[in-house]
């Protein structure tokens, strides 16, 4: 039974290559609702010590926007966007300003329609990502509705990471950033595999 | 305030005695067990994460989970000269970050933390005697040993002070 704790790099690899084939696809669909061009880093596995998950991404305390989402199917885990606040607001200004300008105006609840925003673009964004890794893999993943916080990095990002705490001390992350050059944004897409659902996962690829 | 504190990341726990602050920084689901002993200045912290241990079977870490936090801390300071029945608690934490509007509350992580740290406390007969929790939102939480005091800072809501008195 493969577990964080006893992962190869050849686990590694394939599950970096598993997050930069959703991640691409992903980017793709930002940018193709965005109009503009997207940056992603090549995807990072992260393996934190639960103690140390805080420190994480700039400190407990610091305020994010994250949008959570779980998924379903062969192989459950979570999904979880991370943004700066400023950067969140960066983000809905980019896409709002084009195409929603009129209705900012009228009687919407701004913050509302800014969380709406965001959820969406979520949305668009995981179902590319889990599309990609259901094809490449076999395994059949959807995604719930989102989830909408703006609160201390610390405390949303733990929520995501629960599971774990059920079978180890560790948790792991694989992390995507995506960066926006004009708007100068930059957000985090996390797929979390639930910790069942690493053999699995690897297993479909051949590596299990 | 909070920069010369002890960080108690998820999952651990730490006793010690007065001038020491002790913090959990960024709590959400998780809860921050704050014990004292007034007449000593002993204390602890354990940033609990989850309620309940029984469904672990190999060694874990007593600072995980709400059951057997509890004991573990009392069993801790009363090593470092606490007596059981001066020992008082303040908890703080076990909002609930993320509501999807299908979920079961008994699902409720934060809700189910708050309730099995009141049952092991019940159980060791030590008095929560104030608290600061539930809601959607995160809190960091500051223990100073030389008062007793707990301060609970949120975004909105700026700092709390609670006390052991």
């Amino acid at each position: 039974m493969v577990t964080i704790e006893n992962l190869s790099h050849l686990h590694l690899d394939v599950l970096k290559e598993i997050g930069n084939i959703g991640a691409g696809h992903a980017a793709t669909a930002l940018s193709q609702l965005m109009a503009e061009r997207i940056e992603m880093t090549v995807p990072n596995v992260s393996i934190l010590s639960l103690n140390k998950v805080s420190d994480f991404l700039g400190g407990p305390e610091k305020i994010v926007v994250g949008i959570y989402m779980k998924v379903f199917g062969d192989a459950p885990g979570k999904i979880m966007f991370l943004f700066n606040y400023d950067d969140a607001q960066a983000l809905v200004h980019a896409v709002t300003s084009k195409t929603l300008s009129g209705v900012m105006d009228g009687e919407v609840d701004k913050e509302e329609l800014e969380q709406s925003v965001l959820q969406e673009i979520s949305n668009i964004m995981t179902g590319a990502y889990l599309n990609a890794i259901s094809r490449l893999t076999g395994l059949n993943m959807i995604s719930s509705v989102p989830a909408y916080a703006c609160d201390m990095a610390g405390a949303i990002i733990n929520s995501a990471l629960l599971d774990f705490g059920m079978v180890g001390d560790y948790a792991m992350l694989i992390d995507t950033q995506f960066k926006m050059t004009e708007e100068k944004m930059d957000g985090h897409f996390f797929l979390i595999p639930d910790p069942g659902s690493l053999q699995v996962i690897l297993e479909a690829m051949g590596v299990g | 305030m909070f920069a010369d504190a002890f960080q108690i990341g998820m999952a651990e726990l730490k006793v010690t005695q007065a001038p020491d602050k002790l913090a959990s920084l960024g709590l959400g689901s998780c809860i921050a067990v704050c014990m004292y002993d007034q007449a000593v200045k002993v204390g602890g912290l354990a940033h609990v994460m989850l309620p309940d241990s029984s469904i672990f079977k190999e060694n874990f870490n007593p600072g995980k989970f709400g059951d057997t936090a509890v004991p573990f801390l009392v069993g801790e300071m009363v090593k470092l000269g606490a007596v059981h029945s001066r020992i008082k608690v303040i908890i703080a934490g076990g909002a609930h970050m993320f509501a999807f509007k299908s979920e079961d509350s008994l699902l409720d992580i934060g809700v189910r933390n708050v309730q099995s740290v009141e049952e092991a406390c019940s159980k060791a007969g030590i008095p929560i005697v104030a608290r600061s929790v539930g809601g959607k939102f995160g809190r960091s939480v500051l223990f100073d040993l030389s008062t007793g005091k707990v301060y609970v800072r949120t975004i909105n809501q700026g700092t709390v002070e609670l006390s052991m008195g």
